[in-house]
């Protein structure tokens, strides 16, 4: 017999007029059931709709423990007064959050912007690892800790020296990715035409691509 | 991970607890009193009451 689990009934904001309240059930396919009550709801308004929603999760997955915090019209009130979550964006992890929402920053926004546009992009991105990036003519590394394109031509790979007016792009990995992107997919060859492209690179940070054995061995580095 | 989503009214939410209750399924009542937690402060005046109630039964209440 399976085991039986425990989980507990949150409260987000939703938009201007609703609150979410919301159990998920994890598994290899997450489940979330949501009812949006008003935000003006009362104390046993608040209550009763989670008790609802317990016993209507309850019903649906035998297998788990839907309980109500007994103090769920506080969280109600204060998901009321502090939060209010685009519908899609990610569930809140901490409680905390509905206390102080975090302030979305510009990299933040940009994040959301490349999210929405290349979710693939995002997370290689965010996970910053250096990958692959192919276009229908061309194939290239992107380094995201340190926003550098490398173009793997035909002869040798090749740094391409990319510097834009707008510091966020030079500072911010997910904007730099969003203008990258852009450039490779919507104009690929003006991008080739006006970006030089260095056989000799060192990216930002400290990582040489032109690193050899012998460099290791006598010490020096082939930076700069 | 991909996350499947249900969301629903307050109407639609009571209609279908009231189906499950007319289904004979559940005990409406009973699962309030079971899903329900109790609050920190309903928690801490159970346990100073069954103080208070062991304490009288010791012939330690002042």
């Amino acid at each position: 017999m399976p085991r039986q689990q425990q989980t507990n009934i949150g409260v987000w904001g939703h938009d201007a007029e609703s609150l979410d309240l919301s159990v998920i059930i994890p598994g290899l396919i997450r489940r979330r059931y949501t009812v949006l009550i008003p935000r003006t709801s009362s104390k046993d308004g608040v209550r009763s709709a989670a008790v609802d929603l317990a016993i209507y999760v309850r019903s649906q997955q035998p297998n788990w423990h839907v309980y109500v915090p007994g103090n769920i019209h506080t969280m109600a009130k204060k998901a009321a007064r502090f939060t209010v979550t685009p519908v899609g964006d990610p569930v809140p992890r901490e409680t905390h959050e509905w206390h102080h929402p975090p302030e979305r920053t510009a990299e933040d926004r940009a994040s959301a912007l490349l999210r929405t546009l290349d979710p693939d992009l995002w997370s290689k991105m965010r996970g910053g690892k250096a990958f692959y990036f192919t276009t229908p003519e061309n194939r290239y590394i992107i380094y995201p800790n340190q926003r550098s394109l490398i173009a793997l031509e035909d002869d040798e790979p090749k740094y391409v020296c990319i510097h834009s007016r707008d510091n966020a792009v030079e500072l911010n990995r997910f904007d730099w990715a969003l203008t990258m992107r852009t450039y490779l997919l919507g104009d690929e060859e003006h991008l080739r035409d006006t970006a030089n492209f260095h056989s000799e690179y060192h990216m930002r940070g400290p990582i040489n691509a032109h690193r050899t054995r012998d460099d290791d061995a006598s010490g020096t580095d082939a930076e700069g | 991970m991909p996350t499947e989503q249900e969301t629903m009214t307050l109407q639609e939410l009571t209609q279908k607890v009231d189906t499950l209750v007319a289904e004979g399924t559940i005990d409406r009542a009973a699962m309030r009193s079971e899903v329900l937690l109790p609050t920190y402060q309903q928690k801490r005046y159970a346990m100073v009451k069954e103080l208070k109630a062991r304490a009288k039964e010791l012939g330690l209440e002042q």
